[in-house]
């Protein structure tokens, strides 16, 4: 089958009608995140299972689902959409059967309709339809009953995991913890199931002339009742056997399990204590974070406090100060010349005082009183009758005295004096302009600070976020959800080993049982023969002989058959394996299909010298795990998968780098008669695209890149402009 | 008689309309919680913090407007605020900014004295009038400004007069 075409209208972000013509060969459909690649591979699904991706269960689901009616339609379309009138999304493909040139169309369509008060009607269902057209006729409509089988006819639901995939599903598909897992793939994808019949009817077969023969041996014994004994424990003796052979497979799969548990554990018991160490990382991330909010909390709250604590609110007033100063000096010049005017005055007097040739308080008043109630200088004993000069002058003694006193205290030079608190307020902006002089520094310093404990709380959480994601990658791997979980399991894991120790014992014991079995078996069958007076028939000997052998070689051979296609199956898968990895040399060892004990096989990795690669990473395991799913595709030539079925792989190199997406490509064109391709690797990378179109040559089909009309952010405010812009470039 | 106490002794106004807008929005009177404070933008832990903070903002870009309309008249007298060397502050650049002849003053009789008191009183009314209308003019043109904390740093770093037709200068 080769799908010729898909053509979306309206379908999710492809606005208006939109087609994708494909070829034989590998066609690819490039575009970077967000451009409509899943979208496309949604549409794919759609049309034939009415199922899209739901990327909040990160499940495929129904178009009834409320989430995916809701958003199937275009944005744009709907916003086109006057109320009253409805608006239509479809996707149809049209595929090719080569060898009859048939085609068949397949579409779905879906409608919802805008009420008039503007709301939507969303019905649960979608509409499917088919034609047929073959390589004469006009396409004709196929009856509904028909299309299911149609739909199988252009994809097998047992093939389909293994021809359209999406990267994040490849861990899935091949799971390295079911044992089956491989042999189921190869039950689907070859012809092996053909050989269990051989196997079995030739069994049947075996027992039956067995069967015969024992009751004509015990027709000929010549004692019945012996034969009888020894006949019913040989059936006992068998019936034991195959109840061992029971227990034995229990014993073996119980061991596997406890091994495979374990093993499973152990990739757990790693990433515990990976997740523990990173949770006390992160939890030592937190506190710093806290503490270094806090301190920048405090810093910033500080800002505020800071204008009245250490007077920022001054800052660029200290012009204000000097202004005063100014002020106060033209004041205090003015007084101290009233000051100096009233020196004078005291200079002036103090001269006068100087005439006299006894100083102040000589001789000391009360005896200058006597001398004036005397009139009699007692001094110079003359007489100084009171209306003299003599007597004049001993008064004016009396007076300096009361003049010098009232000197002593000066007269005020204004009517208010408020020079001390003018002078304070200079001395007050004295003071202050030292801090005002501070202030752009301290906010510089303070501000840089802040700024410093920003870029700090920056990185912290940076380095935060980057430990988080790292426990969330181990979460999403390991499926480990919580710290404590990983205590259970350290519980879990030694009560895994003891198991294996118990079952390995069980199996062994078994096991020697069996043989006893056997042994015993020989012998009674060894008895009965004894027993046989005559010959029984040759024929029926030989016939049981020849059923005993054919059982043999059904046997050995559908064994063969297995381990021939396991082998195959390996090579290919190595050689798949190293064609993807080709561009990229720090890989890879060798893959391995490991046989357990219960006959199925499991995929490892080896190194050079045949050991185990114990470190292998998260691309290695996908890169195996795409090898062996086009093993199993390419291995067996006689599976129509390959021929018949296109690939369509969305992202599937979505977990490595750039170095992969050429080898897978090449691969897939080697492998698949046609591929789809949905990949963002060769997006703005014309070196890349160049490189693929040579290496690949002849097989490249289309190839087509897809972008959104709108930039992210734009998208999250206009979504009812977005559509997808689609560029076929080969 | 005390120049400055007498000063201190006044209990100046506002206008209400600031009320609301600017006094009530920055400021958690009594408020301790450092926290609650940054939370809420409320900056300033008392209506004297803001008012000294509006007044220097007026006086330092020479900008005042006299009071019109209604007036609150339940305010703190100056002596109760603090700190006392910003206050003290804030009275020295009034004397700056007035026209008062600080000999003539000492001369006046006390009634003259008191007159004058009350005119510097209603000049750091008209002062932090004006530092009021520089950040309610802020916040109606840039409302976001408001929302970080540098931002009353940010207001006294402003280029001084620059209050384009609104400047009114004496």
């Amino acid at each position: 089958m080769i799908l010729k075409s898909i053509t979306l209208i309206n379908f999710q972000c492809y606005f208006g009608e939109v087609t994708f013509e494909f070829k034989e060969g590998l066609n690819l459909v490039i575009g970077d995140n967000g451009a409509g690649k899943s979208k496309l591979y949604d549409a794919f699904y759609w049309v034939l299972y009415d199922r899209v991706f739901d990327s909040m269960t990160r499940e495929f689901q129904l178009t009834a689902h409320k989430d995916i009616r809701k958003n199937l339609v275009s944005d744009k379309a709907k916003a086109h959409c006057a109320p009253g009138e409805s608006v239509k999304t479809s996707v149809e493909i049209v595929v090719l059967n080569p060898q009859k040139g048939d085609e068949y169309i397949l579409t779905r369509t879906y409608s919802v309709a805008r009420t008039e008060s503007g709301t939507w009607r969303e019905p649960t269902e979608s509409v499917q339809s088919a034609l047929f057209k073959d390589k004469y006729l006009d396409a004709r409509p196929v009856p509904q009953v028909d299309i299911e089988s149609i739909r199988r006819r252009i994809l097998p639901d047992d093939v389909k995991p293994y021809m359209w995939f999406q990267g994040e599903q490849v861990d899935s598909l091949i799971d390295f913890k079911r044992n089956d897992t491989l042999t189921r793939a190869i039950n689907v994808l070859s012809d092996i199931s053909e050989f269990d019949f051989y196997e079995e009817v030739s069994k049947k077969a075996y027992e039956t002339a067995e069967k015969d023969f024992l009751r004509k041996g015990r027709q000929m014994s010549s004692n019945a009742s012996k034969n009888d004994e020894l006949a019913s424990k040989l059936e006992r003796l068998r019936s034991e056997l195959e109840r061992l052979e029971e227990e034995r497979i229990l014993a073996a799969n119980n061991l596997t399990k406890a091994r495979e548990q374990k093993e499973d554990l152990l990739g757990k018991l790693e990433d515990a204590q990976r997740i523990k160490d990173l949770s006390s990382k992160s939890s030592e991330f937190k506190a710093r974070l806290k503490e270094t909010d806090e301190r920048q909390n405090k810093m910033k709250a500080a800002i505020n406090k800071n204008l009245f604590t250490r007077n920022w609110i001054l800052k660029g007033t200290g012009f204000l100060v000097d202004a005063y100063a100014a002020k106060y000096d033209e004041y205090t010049r003015t007084r101290m010349k009233k000051e100096a005017g009233q020196e004078a005055q005291k200079q002036a007097m103090d001269e006068i005082l100087k005439s006299f040739r006894l100083p102040v308080d000589v001789p000391e008043p009360i005896f200058i009183q006597q001398m004036l109630e005397k009139e009699r200088c007692l001094v110079c004993d003359r007489e100084a009758q009171k209306g003299t000069e003599a007597y004049n002058k001993i008064q004016e003694l009396l007076e300096r005295s009361k003049s010098h006193k009232q000197k002593v205290k000066p007269e005020p030079i204004t009517k208010n004096d408020f020079s001390n608190e003018f002078k304070s307020l200079y001395q007050n902006g004295l003071q202050l302009q030292g801090s005002i002089n501070q202030v752009d520094h301290e906010i510089k310093i303070t501000v840089g600070e802040i700024l410093e404990l920003e870029t700090k709380y920056k990185e912290i959480k940076n380095e935060l976020e980057i430990n988080e994601k790292e426990i969330m990658d181990i979460v999403d791997v390991s499926q480990i959800s919580t710290i404590e979980s990983s205590i259970s399991i350290v519980i879990e894991f030694r009560s895994h080993d003891n198991a294996i120790i118990q079952y390995e014992k069980d199996l062994q014991r078994v096991e020697i049982k069996k043989e006893e079995r056997a042994s015993e078996i020989n012998t009674t069958e060894e008895e009965l023969r004894s027993l046989a007076i005559g010959k029984v028939p040759k024929s029926l000997e030989e016939k049981v002989q020849v059923l005993a052998d054919f059982s043999a070689i059904a046997k050995s051979t559908r064994a063969r058959v297995f381990n021939r296609l396991i082998e195959k199956l390996e090579e290919e898968a190595n050689k798949h394996y190293f064609n993807m990895t080709a561009e990229n040399k720090s890989v890879r060892g060798r893959i391995k299909l490991e046989k357990d004990l219960l006959g199925n096989y499991m995929p490892k990795n080896f190194d050079s010298a045949g050991l185990p690669l114990s470190s292998i990473n998260d691309s290695n395991i996908i890169l195996i795990k795409l090898a062996v799913i086009m093993a199993i595709i390419s291995a067996k030539r006689s599976s129509p998968a390959a021929q018949l079925y296109p690939l369509i792989s969305d992202a599937p190199t979505s977990k490595f780098g750039d170095n992969y997406a050429i080898g897978f490509c090449r691969t897939a064109s080697e492998v698949y008669s046609q591929s789809i391709v949905i990949s963002k690797d060769f997006y703005n990378n014309s070196d890349l695209q160049n490189r693929l179109f040579d290496e690949v040559g002849e097989k490249l089909g289309s190839v087509y890149v897809i972008e959104p009309s709108l930039s992210a952010e734009e998208q999250r405010e206009h979504r009812d402009e977005l559509e997808v812009r689609v560029t076929k470039i080969k | 008689m005390e120049f400055i106490k007498r000063f201190e002794d006044r209990a100046p106004v506002y206008a209400k309309m600031y009320h609301e807008s600017i006094i009530d929005r920055f400021s958690l009177v009594g408020g301790r919680d450092e926290d609650l404070k940054q939370k809420t933008g409320r900056y300033f832990s008392n209506i004297y913090e803001i008012y000294t903070y509006s007044a220097l903002l007026g006086i330092k870009n020479n900008y005042r407007i006299p009071l019109e309309g209604l007036i609150t008249k339940d305010f703190n007298k100056i002596r109760y605020w603090q700190p006392n060397e910003l206050v003290r502050f804030v009275f020295m650049a009034l004397l700056t900014k007035s026209d008062l002849n600080l000999n003539l003053v000492e001369e006046m009789e006390e009634k003259d004295v008191e007159r004058e008191i009350t005119k510097l009183k209603n000049l750091l009314e008209e002062y932090t009038n004006g530092g009021f209308d520089i950040i309610y003019s802020k916040i109606k043109e840039t409302p976001y400004f408001f929302e970080n904390e540098y931002c009353f740093l940010e207001l006294l770093e402003l280029p001084l007069n620059d209050f384009g037709s609104k400047k009114e200068c004496f």
